[in-house]
């Protein structure tokens, strides 16, 4: 992470955007595999932790995208708020990674995940309510429904990504963050 | 197995399915715009009957042309509840707690319902007349004047081609790695949200090691042949638009305008 | 123990609307103490079989029995088909997830009921079966091995469970020469114990020298079954298709234009050596 050639980003977002495609395909079978926790969203916050805010806010907006396209998920009705809330998790995750730096890998990636998911829920239930809705006891009844429904798929992803990551380093395929002297 | 999805798509020798993908690609914005700029009851006619329209010329079946918004009633619904019932109208026709109903909000909730059930149907029809691949490519040459203002179209068709290219392979890695976890006895249907989590990272896990690794397989191939951003690749010529197309658009561009004139 | 396969078939739809045909009518059956290799060219539907055996797949028609009961019956209890039959697939990245070697063996035990101790001393077999020092190797991460490492973890993760059937896709394709020996001996030690193994492979010395029977597939149908030696005689005379040799037998041919050996009985570099001995000692047809 502290050092990726241009090059290996680029690839990287592809296959990150070819996955936001493939995981709601090979994870429709399991049980409460699709809705409860949203498989797209690991490639599009690993994008933006691993390649930069960028490439995140490309592969937020692209992987949804061409997953509609492509497989009808998700469905159209759903997909300018999906874009909104992915671009911003991948854009804010990407951000805040490279900003924080406690010296401790974990603990960066926390603070990056919770702070990202959190502002991709508001940013996508604020577009949501507008989108769908007028007034102003929609726009919080919203807010809140937003986030008791999408609070499983949070839990999930900040067990899943920090995971992945340590397997990425593990396997060389992302340089260290803070690599031991 | 390596396939890619083809979606939607229906084959077919139809009028929509003849349109150049850059020309249905504008035309679905440019009607998306009039349905959400729809004013009153005479444009929304307007752009039913145009929708109507369409559907004969794509010639789809009309159950399949209008699948999507079966599956959606649900949704619909609670839009129309949520603007009725919430909605900060003037007229209340009847209130409890926070609760008021609202001829306001009775309109405010079809107005949207109506949105969404015709931007689905023409989402629909662009999808099930026109090949992914071919959407994809016309997505990539209508974002390529952003260039100018310095987005890196050329390397973020790249990675839109990229992303194509791994689909099939990404797939098919995803089932093998899915079997070879439940031959060890993975299970995935626990009740405790933490369990349930834990229970995917045998299947998350390797997913991304080996999509990690066929990217880096990759860049490392793209490396040794001196690519640095596909800014020296030799451009391919688009074909220009034909009659047909110009003249779908200019349709459109007019329903679009008409909208303004409904107005009263 | 025995496995009984009926007129099996699988085909699955393509996205451009063809249904492409993997496998087409194929039985055979198993019994207790089997050693089968099966082969056939890339594409022959080899893969689509083994997958088939261990239930991951379902079948289009035909039956597959595990002690003669229906895998994909109503009612047959997946959950033990998984701890009776293990499958090691050809790309071990695809299995290796945990933080440790350890962890990542035990993975299988997860729903075993067996206690901490007992799986200890399961996954302390499995790894020093596959050739680890159990105390180096444990704490380490399996994504961090090399790629001969990460296969033999790969097959501890699945021994580990004890299975009655193993299957293997290409297990020796990353091994070096001995840790390949090794390894098929241990196979072999495994089938004494009863075990029945599946061994898929291209590798036709392998297929030779430990298998006793062999499969052989083509365009998703069984064109030839029986003991190892026969299929391999057979095969090299067949004139059309799929043509296995082993290196024995494309030297045992190149020394009958010499006039020397009779290269029909060759199959292994034994046989070769023996049929060269009796010839060179003025035995055989003198």
């Amino acid at each position: 992470m502290s050092k990726m050639s241009p090059v290996k980003c680029t690839v990287i977002t592809g296959v990150c955007i070819g996955l936001c495609v493939v995981l709601p395909m090979a994870f429709h079978a399991i049980p409460n595999g699709g809705t409860l926790f949203s498989p797209m969203h690991i490639p599009v916050l690993l994008c933006g932790l691993i390649c930069g805010w960028a490439y995140g806010l490309l592969c937020g907006l692209a992987g949804p995208l061409l997953s509609a396209l492509l497989t009808g998920m998700p469905p159209m009705q759903y997909l300018p708020a999906m874009l909104v809330e992915l671009g911003t998790y991948g854009l804010m995750c990407g951000l805040l990674f490279s900003l924080v730096r406690t010296k401790k890998l974990y603990t960066d990636l926390y603070i990056s995940l919770v702070v990202g998911l959190l502002a991709g829920r508001i940013v996508a239930g604020i577009a949501q309510a507008l989108l769908f809705f007028g007034g102003r006891y929609t726009l919080a009844l919203w807010l809140t429904s937003y986030f008791v429904r999408t609070w499983p798929g949070m839990v999930t992803h900040l067990i899943l990504v920090p995971a992945v990551v340590a397997a990425l380093i593990k396997a060389k395929l992302v340089p260290e963050r803070y690599p031991a002297e | 197995m390596r396939t890619l999805p083809t979606g939607q798509y229906l084959p077919g020798h139809s009028f929509l399915h003849r349109l150049d993908a850059r020309a249905k690609l504008l035309c679905l914005f440019l009607l998306m715009a009039a349905v959400i700029g729809a004013p009153s009851l005479w444009g929304y006619a307007l752009v039913l009957a145009v929708v109507a329209l369409l559907i004969l010329l794509s010639g789809l079946p009309l159950r399949s042309a209008v699948a999507p918004v079966r599956g959606v009633y649900l949704f619909l619904l609670v839009i129309w509840l949520m603007n009725a019932l919430f909605f900060d109208g003037e007229d209340v026709l009847f209130s409890w707690g926070i609760i008021q109903l609202t001829r306001g909000g009775m309109e405010q909730g079809f107005r949207v319902a109506a949105n969404v059930v015709l931007v689905l149907i023409l989402g629909n029809l662009l999808t099930m007349t026109t090949l992914p691949t071919q959407v994809a490519a016309a997505l990539a040459s209508l974002t390529k004047p952003l260039a100018r203002v310095g987005v890196p179209t050329e390397e973020v068709g790249m990675i839109i081609s990229v992303a194509i290219q791994f689909i099939p392979t990404l797939l098919e890695e995803a089932e093998l790695i899915k079997m070879a976890q439940t031959a060890r006895g993975a299970r995935f249907e626990s009740k405790k949200l933490v369990e349930r989590a834990t229970s995917l990272l045998p299947l998350v896990v390797p997913i991304f090691v080996s999509a990690f690794r066929r990217a880096e397989e990759l860049a490392l191939a793209m490396e040794a042949r001196g690519y640095r951003y596909a800014r020296n690749r030799t451009k391919r010529q688009a074909n220009p638009l034909a009659l047909a197309d110009y003249l779908a658009l200019a349709v459109c561009a007019l329903i679009c305008l008409a909208q303004f004139f409904v107005r009263r | 123990m025995s496995i009984k396969v009926e007129n099996l078939s699988f085909s699955y739809l393509q996205s451009t609307g063809e249904r492409v045909e993997a496998l087409t009518n194929v039985s055979f059956s198993l019994e207790a103490g089997a050693f089968v290799g099966v082969m056939g060219p890339v594409g022959s539907g080899k893969t689509t079989l083994i997958q088939l055996l261990a239930g991951l797949r379902v079948p289009t028609s035909g039956r597959i029995y595990i002690n003669g009961a229906d895998i994909n019956g109503r009612g047959y209890d997946r959950n033990r088909l998984r701890q009776t039959v293990g499958i090691v697939f050809q790309e071990p990245e695809h299995q290796l997830f945990a933080p440790t070697v350890e962890k990542d063996v035990a993975f299988g035990l997860k729903y075993s009921g067996l206690d901490p101790q007992e799986v200890t001393a399961r996954v302390r077999w499995a790894l020093a079966t596959m050739g680890f020092d159990y105390d180096k190797i444990r704490h380490q991460s399996p994504l961090a091995l090399s790629g001969g490492e990460k296969r033999r973890v790969a097959i501890a993760g699945v021994i580990v469970t004890k299975p009655q059937v193993l299957i293997l896709d290409e297990p020796i394709a990353g091994l070096d020469p001995s840790g390949r020996d090794n390894f098929l001996r241990f196979l072999t030690q495994m089938n004494q114990a009863g075990t029945i193994i599946i061994l898929v492979s291209h590798n036709m010395e392998a297929l030779a020298d430990y298998t006793r029977h062999l499969l052989v597939l083509e365009r998703g149908r069984l064109v030839d079954s029986g003991p190892t030696r026969e299929v391999f005689i057979r095969l090299k005379q067949r004139t059309t298709g799929f043509h296995g040799e082993t290196g024995a037998q494309r030297i045992a041919t190149r020394l009958a234009g010499c006039g020397l050996a009779h290269p029909a009985a060759v199959v292994t570099y034994a046989d070769l050596l023996s049929a060269l001995k009796q010839e060179l000692t003025g035995g055989g047809r003198g």
